[in-house]
């Protein structure tokens, strides 16, 4: 017993090192340093970096070379404003104990397509500078428009001094007249807004920059009522005392977060792009990366990119597990009443049940799916596994989920109902994205409904009971579109 | 001249722009008998170019101009240069190696298209013709006619486009003539009259009317007509008969110095044909001895302008000239107010870029003197004003937004172009602004020392963060701290000098070396300096910047003295640096922030500590690579409120 004990240990041992091995993060040549918010342009995503040109991506998961953006300098940020893309970004380079004559540009394009006959920037019209004396450095520009008032702010500024806001005209890029520039923190990079539910946030990257594995960047953030500020941290600490609650810093294999953009995807989906300075397992390069953005008590905070693994899925509606709907095998024990164990009897530890163990007495075709009680038994346990040749989807690929130690796969059927078929076949039915959602839940969304023409991106996992899962369209405001893992 | 040509073939490509806005209007070429014309919302200046005579030409000492380029601006202060619109080469019925092409002219026909009007030499037959090249834009390409205009035999065309209908051409040759042109711009008009004149011993059919034939004797050239509020104007460069001025009191209060050169003379006229009336003089003689003034006349945006040249760059040979603008004003009978050039010239000049103060009215002794004398193409270097003492310039219509500003001086050295831009402070120059009732500001440049100073130019930048700005000496016995409990009284040393390239190395090993080191010999000569920081965070950047002290790379030393009035039991020093610090009290290590820190308030605190009532002294270090170096400090009780009942001595 205690063999075969030690034995499965280490084959889930094993496993994990296997996972950790295999580089997790953006798939592609995703190496970019001060990434755009992301922003979509005919289906693609483009992000825009330090130095001029930027990334290109499909699905948001794999990114290769080839947007286009000229000018060259520091840290743009790009948002769409009607029809057209406004691209903010620092000329100049800043300087490290150098020259801090910082100029702030904007520009125009209709497309972020360089393939595309419409792709044309405006030329650069300055929104902001700073002479090299005062305490700023005009640089790493980062671009809210308000939706609350339709007004577009603009945060500048490094560790040289304060960081800036002034103000944009949305029709044309330019300064609003007679704007001036208000100081909103102290000493960070890389700053960027953002608005959610009846607060202003600024973020912040503090931290050493540009030292590979030995930067310690990292994302802060604090908030106001007003987008002019005071931006306080949780501690009631002002950004211009250098307040900060943290957003996101490293996590193992990866380090020095910077840059923040968010990119809201759904209801209650939203996500967080930003650098890595160093990913151990891309070389130690700087590197996009796009993690689930979560929401505690008002404050944002980056998750880590969903992996998998072997987990079971719990529903939120009820508390009960995802499984096969099989027959309950019931686990032998000896058992006596408790009055006639004696006080000094052995501790002995006891088996759990093993898929050899039932997994005769399961049908061989297909198996509706069921949510039941949750017992960690055999036919509630998941093997849920990346699919890299599936795509993905911004924060994580696609997923096939087994039952663990089999290759039954969960899929949705044509009428929009949940099964398990015995082998998986890579259809897109078989594959899964799952995204977790600001309250920490995740969502779980077939890639496709058999019969459908387009990729999914409304119905999902769906507890139309307690115990009845199905395939419904999402809806943030029901825990029956909700997932945990455990 | 290959060299030249290069040039000249570089510039057509790429369209130079000039910023040097004051008289004369450019430095990149000799440029002569300006015609303005304004097309759109831009003024395009069609000059004649001078150059200095090549090989193949034998007069040395006479005229010289083989192309012609053309200028605009918006603004009338930055001209672009768009590089050659027409060469001597491209005439068809031209003398390719004349170099005569002289004072142009160019006009927008009522089909939109550009006429260029041009003198040259015929390649066969001698004096002068007149030709019209054709463009869509006013830069060009211009493609020259066949052959030229026939009956016109001289120089200097001018098309005046009446309100009538009609367009008129003057020109020079044979007297003052005019003649109506046909609808096509190209021809005299059929019924064109002509007469024969005696040319010498030659009798020649001079075309058109001799306009001149009524005004006083004395024109020689460049006739440009205008047309302004049912008057037409017919203006040109006239040398006026010295008998006939003797005898003449209304020719004497023109104000002629009658020195035999050219004036700008003027007559007018309820018709574009005449008879003309002669009203006076626009400028009198150059006052640097050119012997030849040519002129144009437009209105840019409310306001009317006299395009001029004089010889500024070219002292020694009249014949290398400098165009010129300056403003001119109407009386309320239309006759013109005399103009009396200026260095100043026309347009705004923008505050932040540079103001050419030899170009401002000069007083008390001041003049200017070329930069680079070593030849005639180096003067285009420009010039300098020398202030003796109490020597001034004033300049107007400077643009400055909104601000504080600080002057920088371009002083020259005596013995060439080697410039010094020092701040106003370092100068004994004394230089005010008043805003002007148009917005625009005057600017008053004073010498108030000894010796004589020379000025190339000035700008203003923005102010430069003053030590004023962060701190103050410190005055009286002590202070409290302030309501949050930040100690804003220090006695600060000098930056000591600790190379570091990066915030990196500012690990505790390397800090606690860092900071206990002996730094006695290189704190000889450093000062301490017992000042009040205006601000919760104690600055140290501009403690050094402001002073101009090094500021990367360095190490502070900061110390202040405490007097508890009783006992602080349970309190903590809390502090934040930029980058790395070490906080002492009485001499004890209490708090170390290491690594590469930025400014956050209560970033670390030292353990609990009691202060016994009485002086205390806090002493903190603070490392900084590539940063912008500050501190905050206060005691916190044990609840993590600042701690507000000590004083803070001087030392």
């Amino acid at each position: 017993m205690a063999k075969t004990f030690i034995s499965k240990r280490l084959a889930l041992v094993a496993m994990v090192c296997s996972l950790a091995a295999t580089a997790w993060a953006q798939e592609g040549q995703p190496y970019i340093h001060d990434p755009s918010t992301l922003a979509e342009c005919d289906g693609k995503w483009y992000t825009f970096g330090t130095g001029g040109g930027g990334l290109i991506s499909d699905d948001g998961w794999h990114w290769h070379s080839g947007a286009v953006r000229p000018g060259g300098g520091a840290a743009p940020d790009v948002i769409k404003i009607g029809d057209r893309y406004l691209v903010v970004y620092g000329a100049t380079g800043g300087g490290l104990g150098g020259g801090h004559n910082g100029v702030i540009l904007t520009m125009w394009n209709y497309t972020l397509d360089p393939e595309s006959p419409l792709f044309n920037y405006s030329d650069p019209v300055q929104v902001a500078a700073s002479d090299g004396m005062e305490d700023n450095d005009a640089i790493d520009p980062g671009i809210l428009l308000d939706p609350n008032t339709g007004r577009l702010w603009v945060s500048y500024g490094t560790y040289f001094g304060n960081i800036r806001l002034i103000e944009l005209d949305p029709r044309t890029g330019e300064r609003v007249a007679g704007n001036e520039p208000l100081d909103i923190a102290i000493d960070c990079e890389a700053s960027d807004l953002l608005y959610r539910d009846g607060w202003y946030y600024l973020l912040g990257t503090h931290g050493t920059c540009c030292d590979g594995v030995n930067s310690t960047y990292n994302i802060v953030a604090g908030r106001s009522r007003e987008v002019t500020g005071p931006y306080l941290d949780n501690m009631g600490r002002d950004m211009l005392a250098g307040g900060g609650r943290m957003v996101v810093a490293a996590e193992r294999r990866r380090t020095g977060a910077g840059h923040f953009g968010r990119t809201v995807i759904d209801e209650g989906v939203e996500v967080t792009s930003f650098h890595w300075e160093a990913d151990y397992d891309m070389s130690g390069r700087s590197t996009l990366t796009i993690h689930p953005l979560l929401w505690k008590n008002g404050w944002p905070e980056a998750a880590p990119q969903f992996k998998g693994g072997n987990l079971s899925i719990i529903s939120e509606r009820r508390g009960y597990a995802l499984e096969l709907g099989v027959d309950f095998v019931r686990q032998p024990q000896e058992r006596a009443h408790w009055f006639n164990v004696p006080a000094d009897a052995p501790v002995t530890s006891l088996p759990e049940q093993k898929l050899s163990d039932v997994i005769k007495t399961w049908p061989e075709g297909e198996i509706a799916a069921r949510i039941g009680d949750y017992m960690f038994r055999p036919h509630q346990q998941w093997t849920i596994e990346p699919v890299p040749e599936a795509g993905g989807y911004l924060s994580a690929p696609y997923f096939r989920i087994l039952i663990e130690g089999t290759d039954r796969a969960l899929a949705a059927t044509a009428d929009m109902e949940v099964t398990t078929v015995p082998h998986y076949t890579g259809a897109d039915n078989e594959l899964w994205r799952i995204e977790q959602l600001t309250d920490g839940t995740f969502r779980i969304m077939p890639k496709q409904i058999p019969g459908q023409k387009s990729v999914n991106t409304k119905l999902v996992l769906y507890s139309a009971g307690d115990s009845t899962p199905t395939i419904a369209p999402y809806d943030f405001h029901s825990d029956n579109s909700k997932w945990r893992f455990k | 001249m290959n060299t030249k040509k290069l040039l000249l073939g570089m510039a057509m490509l790429c369209p130079a722009m000039i910023a040097i806005a004051q008289n004369p209007l450019v430095n990149t070429d000799f440029t002569a008998d300006p015609t303005a014309r304004v097309f759109g919302d831009r003024v395009y200046i069609y000059p004649s170019h001078d150059i200095p005579a090549p090989d193949d030409y034998a007069r040395k000492d006479w005229f010289c101009m083989a192309d012609y380029h053309v200028y605009s601006s918006d603004n009338l202060t930055d001209w672009t240069d768009h590089g050659v619109i027409l060469t001597q080469e491209q005439v068809p019925w031209g003398n390719p190696k004349a170099y005569s092409m002289w004072a142009p002219d160019c006009i927008q026909g009522k089909d939109g298209r550009y006429y260029f009007y041009f003198p040259d030499a015929p390649a066969e037959g001698q004096g002068f013709g007149v030709g019209v090249a054709i463009a869509d834009s006013p830069t060009g390409p211009f493609k020259p006619q066949p052959s030229r205009i026939e009956g016109i035999f001289g120089i200097d065309p001018c098309v005046l486009q009446a309100s009538d209908g009609h367009s008129y051409i003057f020109w020079g040759g044979g007297g003052l003539r005019e003649a109506q042109l046909k609808d096509n711009l190209l021809e005299l008009a059929d019924d064109t009259p002509s007469e024969v004149r005696k040319m010498g011993d030659r009798e020649m059919r001079m075309t058109g009317l001799d306009a001149a034939a009524g005004l006083p004797a004395g024109f020689k050239e460049g006739p440009f007509a205008f047309e302004r509020d049912g008057w037409y104007y017919l203006t040109y460069p006239w040398v006026p008969d010295s008998a006939a001025v003797a005898q003449s009191t209304e020719l004497q209060k023109l104000g002629m110095r009658m020195s035999g050169t050219e004036t700008l003379a003027y007559a007018m006229s309820r018709n574009p044909m005449g008879p003309w009336e002669f009203k006076g003089l626009i400028m009198a003689e150059s006052p640097t001895g050119c012997w030849t003034n040519h002129h144009s006349i437009i209105e840019f945006k409310g306001q009317w302008y006299l395009f001029y040249h004089h010889n500024d760059y070219s002292p020694g040979f009249d014949k290398n000239r400098s165009m010129r603008a300056d403003s001119l004003f109407f009386n309320p009978d239309g006759t013109i107010r005399q103009v009396i050039p200026t260095n100043r010239g026309i347009g705004v000049t923008d505050g932040l870029k540079h103001i050419q103060m030899d170009r401002g009215t000069l007083s008390g002794g001041a003049f200017i003197e070329y930069n680079n004398t070593s030849d005639t193409l180096h003067r285009f270097e420009g010039w300098k004003v020398r202030l003796p003492k109490g020597g001034k310039s004033v300049y107007g219509n400077v643009s400055l937004p909104e601000g504080e500003f600080q002057a920088l001086v371009s002083t020259t050295s005596s013995w060439g172009r080697r410039q010094q831009i020092k701040q106003l402070a370092e100068t004994t120059l004394q230089i005010t602004t008043t805003q002007q009732k148009n917005g625009l500001f005057t600017i008053e440049m004073v010498n108030n020392g000894k010796d004589t100073v020379d000025v190339d130019w000035i700008t203003f930048v923005t102010r430069k963060p003053l030590f004023s700005d962060y701190f103050e000496p410190s005055q009286g016995k002590s202070i409290l701290p302030d309501q949050n409990g930040f100690i804003r009284r220090w006695n600060i040393l000098d930056p000591i000098d600790k190379p570091n390239n990066t915030n990196t190395v500012f690990v505790d090993t390397y800090l606690r070396k860092a900071f206990n080191a002996d730094y006695s010999e290189q704190t000889r000569n450093l000062e301490w300096h017992q000042l009040d920081s205006k601000r919760w965070n104690v600055k140290l950047f501009r403690f050094a910047s402001c002073r101009d002290k090094q500021v990367y790379g360095v190490l502070f030393f900061a110390e202040t003295v405490i007097d508890c009035n009783e006992t602080l039991n349970n309190v903590r020093l809390s502090a934040g640096s930029n980058s790395a610090s070490m906080w002492w009290i009485d001499g004890k290590e209490v708090l170390l922030l290491s690594g590469d820190r930025r400014m956050v308030q209560d970033d670390g605190q030292s353990q609990r500590l009691t202060l016994k009532k009485g002086k205390h002294t806090i002493r903190c270090a603070v490392i900084n690579g590539p940063g912008m170096s500050d501190f905050c400090v206060r005691l916190l009780d044990s609840n993590g409120s600042p701690v507000t009942n000590y004083k803070i001595l001087s030392k």
